[in-house]
């Protein structure tokens, strides 16, 4: 028999009884883990530990395996869900919340150390977008001490050398890299680390203007790491880069468009390639006052922003770069215009993508005097 | 469906208000009519009805009082739809003194009555308001003052239900006056709850409320244990049992108030039949057991007590909290690493409620489910999409792109890659497009084909390029652009030819002839593709479209009769192109053909109604007959309405029927339709109204027609954002904030506001007359920064929130300015010149923040603020030319900061320094020399020389 309803007039019903936001209890620290391989097929695994030269797992039935990064397609971690919202909150960008939530995840004594790491190395990456550039070496410092055979052993190594490139402190990235080639030749790993460090070396280079030292580097990172492919790419974009710095956009030309057109090319490496590209038009645009020029150099910049976008976590130089070389793009052609309307608009474009970079990359050194 | 709809509705129609709203709708007993509506959840066409009773002014003095109340119910409605804590705590006080008012103004009648009783409900609201806010406050004397403001509201509102309880315990006899009792018993616990909120864990107040609520419930279940209020009551109870840190007594009320259920019939299916107000108690009880378990890390028996109400409900997510509890269901299956399961109830939480908060929480949780580490953990690209897709709608645009991304990643080397790849690339595209970026979505577009020229989507993003590309090249005409085109459309043609638009070849050239202003040769390029080509209906209306514009060139040629036979073709190939298209889409199953030819449809009536609203065609009578029926045509999309509704209004105007034009869209208003298809037409009145004032001011700044035109005009401009607004539609941020800045002058208008002020500093008005066009432009101003952190709109956000006395959010914006533009020199102690001539709006800007920031450090004796307050003003003073009227404001304000920091000495000083070093002070040229007067006489009495 239902109840009568008492009176009131379109009583409220209290029912905005708070749905309430409390904090998550404690996880599930065991859960299963997905691993997708490049066969395409998922496997239900425990991950045991992510190294620099690969992924160690244990699956449901049969012995654990390590698998090469290179054919890692993704990995799904079970029974993490704050690791998830931390996760899709730094992808989302939003910087502070992910940051929080990280802090508190590498807090959690109980964290599995996958997560951990994963933890520490956004941490460390969440201060060096932010530009807060000792908290972010320390961090990397941190993670390194941590696990100094990690997966993002040279990523760490590249990220601290960022760091204090960005500070214009050479000599210190010079010690940090010095240190850091000790610590990772220590560390007993396989594979083509050399390489890598080659590259890093020749970023240092690079930063100082030292272009045909820095080419050289890479020239022979490139010979030494023809074993994979990625490291090879790095370094020959490494070398057009260098050429384009010395002068010799002609021959820098070639190695960009090359690279541009290799279908197993990192996004990274595309981006780069492009971005080269832009550059070379973009200066013969600038000189011709020609338009036309500038538009195709603009359209180069773009592919890097909006095809070859990083993941979030991968580095950003090369999608920092293209969107300030296609806000310059947009800017000389608003300069070149003459009629008002279009100069405006061209003027508004570049604004709009010089907003974009500075709301993306608080400190991004693309914005320095601008 | 709701009872009753169609006969209400029906009274609203267009054909109906012919003769006025007023007169149509009113007969006997209006307000009571109005009142039923407002209990039926028609709360517009309540408001309908009230507004036509005050409009008519016939009413009875007993209706008056009648719709007051109502008007008052409305506003407490209004007041809880509002999202930002801090102004919902002012609206429901506001509204709660306009309860007491009421009932002091109508002692006796039956509405006060009615207002006295449900009071109790408007304290608890704003109880549960301020909680919200106290929890989100930072700054300790911010939240000491809440809480006071707290106390005091909860101790009145205590004492007034004691009151009642004690008169009415008299009268009980009295079948009414027990029901009044019963409800006065049920509130005065239930008011300790909410007071017992506002204060810390531990508090022995809050043990000793929440104690004193528990004992009354149990009382009130004593005396009306079969009443469905006592089951309200337990949820409460469990709620204060929780508080009290005792789950098991909290999960034992919950359960005993899910036993309401048990009190109703099981249907054939075995389904729980409830009426909807206990099915509303039964879903907030097992949502509160939910909650509660979930805290407690018993993730199984929370998912289990969901979907055992889920599964044995009848309609379980149309009660009150029904889709509350399948998200919580949602965020425990996530919480347990339920990925599975978590997914699937998001999906049927955001299918539940596409497009309300719900459904955005659904895709929140999807979004939430894609950042498992190294790599995605959705792991299906093509669910990424989806998701992706389901987030465009929901506005996140940033967010689709990452997923977008992330769908790409994953999709890499799997076999669906390349139609998998394409497919995310349009959406990318068309994510640009809708920005207005049409560089980055050609890129985008180009790259779907490119990259994955085997993608089922690879021709049709060909064909977006292509449309991409005409369009830059018709804002620029580039040789870049043209050549793209033709490169696009040559590949389209020779790889994809069974493409429904690799025909359009020929079509395209006539369009590039069409963007280059060669508009003859276009059209009879276009009249060369015969019937029964693929893109002959386009064709036709490219043919109608050339001629037009070739009209339109000879009669700003002075050449109206050469023009008039180019109308004439026009006319009759737009008509003929609308009813090729009706009747072709008609004979097609072809979903996207269907679409392509109403979107021909559609653009022949717009220029076919444009043709018509030409000065001198006196024709514009002709377009409402045109337009007969394109409302049910198009009924599926907004934009398309939206639009023909402007051409409707348009005509009218042109015909002088302004009043008809009004009534048409407060017709359309009144039809309470989705605020999209309101935007446009209500854009258009808003601007003519607009315009029509402006006019008028300038031959009688003191004309009050011009006033009520802006008035009507505000109204206007808020329903063309509205959809904005809530967030049905992407934000337009230069819409916006053009829409926002016509309400900031608008303000500045209404409020008396001088014609040469332009910042707020120096306005001296303690409250605002008329603040409601500064509250709208601020919201408006606030969503557009929500797509663009454009820095002029910040300033006017900022300013306004001045304008309305809100100091802090006028400091908080503006802090969050100046943090992102470099102003000042690297030593932070002068203004850079370079920065100023580049954005010289900063200036003023920069002043507004001292003083916001002096504002709140006042109010709150905050020394910090104090302090930075103090920065700016010396920075402006030193910056600033002496005798300029800012220099006069930052002086006046340095000046007030060392008073307030107890600095007498240093102001006495800086006091005598302005004296010495100006002639007379300002002389009174800007209101500052009887200031400073003042200044030094209280100055005179604290320094001793």
């Amino acid at each position: 028999m239902p109840i009568t309803s008492p009176l009131s007039v379109r009583r409220a019903l209290p029912l905005l009884l708070l749905l309430s936001a409390l904090p998550l209890p404690a996880l599930a620290q065991a859960g299963k883990d997905t691993i997708r391989l490049k066969d395409g097929k998922d496997q239900t695994v425990k991950i045991d530990a992510e190294e620099y030269g690969g992924v160690t797992f244990t699956p449901a039935r049969g012995a654990a395996a390590t698998a090469p990064w290179k054919d890692v397609q993704s990995i799904q971690y079970g029974g993490a869900p704050e690791f998830a919202q931390a996760s899709a909150a730094f992808a989302a960008g939003r910087l502070a919340e992910a940051q929080t939530q990280f802090e508190e995840l590498a807090a959690d004594a109980k964290l599995r150390p996958v997560l951990k790491q994963h933890a520490l190395y956004h941490l460390a990456l969440i201060h060096l977008r932010l530009g807060r550039l000792e908290e972010a070496i320390a961090a990397h410092e941190n993670l390194l001490r941590a696990f100094p055979k990690g997966r993002y052993l040279l990523l760490a190594g590249g990220n601290l050398l960022a760091c204090h490139l960005a500070k214009k402190d050479v000599e210190g990235a010079g010690r940090a890299l010095e240190r850091f080639t000790q610590d990772v030749r220590g560390a007993g790993l396989e594979g083509g680390f050399e390489a890598e460090l080659g590259l890093l070396k020749a970023r240092l280079l690079e930063a100082q203007k030292k272009f045909a030292e820095a080419r050289a580097v890479y020239e022979v990172a490139e010979k030494t790491g023809a074993s994979s492919p990625a490291v090879a790419q790095e370094a020959r974009l490494g070398v057009g880069r260098c050429l384009l710095r010395e002068g010799k956009g002609a021959d820098a030309e070639p190695i960009f468009r090359g690279l541009k057109d290799l279908p197993d090319a990192g996004t990274r490496v595309s981006a780069g390639a492009w971005n080269g590209i832009g550059d070379i038009v973009a200066q013969e645009g600038r000189e011709k006052r020609d338009p036309e020029k500038l538009l195709e150099a603009l359209y180069a910049y773009l592919r890097g922003v909006v095809q070859y976008r990083p993941a979030p976590g991968e580095p950003t130089e090369e999608y920092e770069r293209a969107l300030a070389g296609a806000a310059d793009c947009f800017k000389f052609i608003s300069q070149l215009d003459r009629n008002p309307e279009r100069k405006r608009q061209y003027a508004d474009r570049s604004r709009e993508r010089l907003e974009q970079l500075k709301k993306e990359f608080p400190s991004s050194p693309y914005l320095e005097g601008r | 469906m709701k009872p009753g709809l169609p006969a209400l509705a029906l009274l609203f129609t267009l054909e109906g208000l012919a003769q006025g709203p007023e007169e149509r709708i009113l007969g006997r007993g209006d307000a009571a009519f109005a009142r039923e509506l407002y209990r039926a959840g028609y709360v517009d066409l309540a408001k309908g009805v009230c507004a036509a009773i005050e409009k008519a002014g016939k009413a009875s003095p007993a209706e008056r009082i009648e719709v007051r109340a109502l008007y008052l119910d409305l506003q407490l409605d209004a007041a809880k739809e509002e999202a930002d804590p801090r102004k919902r705590k002012d609206l429901v006080a506001a509204v709660l003194r306009g309860k007491q008012e009421f009932i002091a103004a109508n002692p006796g009648s039956r509405e006060a009555q009615e207002a006295e009783d449900n009071l109790s409900d408007v304290y608890r609201l704003l109880g549960e308001v301020l909680t919200a806010v106290l929890q989100k406050e930072q700054d300790p004397a911010a939240a000491a003052k809440l809480r006071k403001e707290g106390e005091e509201t909860f101790t009145r509102a205590a004492d007034v239900l004691k009151q009642q309880v004690a008169k009415l315990k008299e009268l009980r006899d009295d079948p009414a006056a027990e029901l009044r009792y019963m409800n006065a018993c049920y509130s005065l616990p239930r008011t300790y709850y909410y007071h017992s909120l506002i204060y810390a864990p531990g508090d022995i107040k809050k043990e000793r409320l929440l104690e004193e609520a528990v004992a009354s419930f149990r009382e009130f279940g004593l005396d009306y244990g079969d009443r469905m209020l006592n089951f309200e009551g337990l949820v409460y109870q469990g709620l204060c049992h929780r508080e009290l840190g005792k789950p098991e007594e909290a999960l034992a009320d919950f359960d005993d108030a899910i036993r309401l259920r048990q009190t109703y019939e099981q249907n054939e299916a075995g389904l729980f039949s409830l009426s909807s107000d206990a099915a509303d108690v039964v879903s907030a009880a097992v949502l509160q057991k939910v909650l509660l378990l979930k805290d407690q890390g018993k993730f199984a028996e929370a998912i289990e007590a969901a979907k055992d109400y889920l599964g044995t409900t009848a309609d379980p997510l149309a009660a009150g909290r029904g889709l509350a509890v399948l998200a919580a269901e949602a965020d425990c299956e996530l919480a347990s690493g339920d990925l599975t399961g978590a997914g699937a109830t998001a999906d049927r939480l955001v299918a539940a409620d596409p497009n309300g908060v719900w459904g955005r929480y659904g895709r929140e949780l999807q979004g939430r489910m894609l950042g498992g580490g190294g790599s995605s953990s959705g792991a299906d690209p093509a669910k990424l999409i989806r998701v992706a897709e389901a987030m465009v709608e929901g506005g996140d645009a940033d967010r689709a792109l990452e997923i977008c991304g992330e769908a790409l990643r994953l999709a890499r080397g799997s076999p669906q890659e390349a139609s998998l790849g394409s497919e995310a690339f349009l959406l990318i595209g068309a994510l640009y497009a809708r920005r207005g970026w049409l560089h980055e979505a050609s890129v985008a577009f180009d790259a779907a084909a490119e990259r994955y020229p085997t993608g089922e989507m690879a021709p049709e993003g060909l064909w977006k390029a292509v449309l991409c590309y005409l369009r830059l090249n018709g804002q620029e005409k580039r040789p870049f652009y043209k050549r793209r085109v033709e490169d696009r459309m040559a590949r389209l043609a020779r790889n994809y030819p069974n493409h429904p638009n690799a025909g359009y070849a020929q079509v395209v050239e006539a369009k590039q002839l069409e963007e280059d202003q060669e508009y003859l040769k276009a059209a009879a390029l276009y009249e060369k593709v015969a019937p029964g080509s693929s893109s002959y209906e386009d064709a036709l209306l490219g043919a109608g479209n050339c001629h037009f514009q070739h009209a339109l060139q000879l009669l700003q040629e002075k050449k109206a009769g050469e023009a008039k036979p180019f109308f004439d073709q026009a006319e009759a190939r737009l008509r003929k192109a609308a009813a090729e298209a009706e009747a072709a889409a008609e004979k097609t199953m072809d979903r996207d053909a269907q679409r392509r030819l109403g979107d021909v449809g559609y653009r022949a009536l717009g220029t076919l109604s444009n043709l018509f609203l030409q000065d001198g065609s006196k024709r514009e009578g002709e377009v409402l007959a045109l337009l007969k029926g394109a409302d049910e045509r198009f009924a599926d999309d907004p934009a398309k309405l939206a639009s023909l509704w402007g051409l409707r209004i348009q005509a009218l105007q042109a015909q002088g029927k302004f009043g008809e034009a009004i009534d048409l869209l407060e017709s359309l208003l009144q039809k309470n339709p989705d605020p999209r298809q309101v935007a446009a037409a209500s854009g258009v009145l808003a601007r003519s109204l607009d315009q029509r004032g402006q006019d008028l001011r300038e031959k009688d700044p003191k004309s009050s027609e011009a006033d009520d035109l802006w008035r009507k005009a505000a109204r206007y401009y808020e329903a063309s954002v509205r959809a904005q607004l809530k967030g049905e539609e992407p934000s337009n941020a230069s819409l916006l904030d053009g829409v926002g800045t016509r309400l900031f002058v608008f303000g500045l208008h209404f409020n008396g506001v001088p014609e040469d002020q332009e910042e707020f500093v120096g306005w001296e008005s303690s409250v605002p007359r008329a603040p409601e066009f500064w509250e709208q432009a601020g919201k408006m101003y606030e969503a557009a920064l929500t797509t663009s952190v454009s820095y002029k709109t910040m300033i006017s956000l900022g300013r306004t929130h001045g304008y309305l006395g809100r100091w802090r959010e006028a400091a908080t914006v503006l802090a969050r300015l100046f943090d992102q533009e470099s102003l000042l020199n690297p030593d932070k102690t002068r203004i850079q010149n370079a920065a100023l001539a580049a954005k010289p709006e900063l200036l003023p800007a920069y002043l507004e923040w001292g003083v916001a920031e002096f504002q709140v450090a006042a109010d709150e004796k905050d020394q910090e603020r104090l302090a930075r307050a103090l920065h700016i003003f010396e920075v402006l003073a030193s910056s600033t030319g002496g005798e300029s009227r800012r220099w006069w404001h930052a002086k006046y304000y340095q000046i007030q900061c060392l008073l307030a920091q107890g600095e007498y000495k240093r102001a006495d000083v800086a006091v005598r320094s302005v004296e010495r070093t100006t002639e007379d002070f300002d002389q009174g040229k800007f209101g500052y020399k009887a200031k400073f007067l003042q200044l030094k006489s209280e100055l005179a009495k604290k320094v001793l020389r």
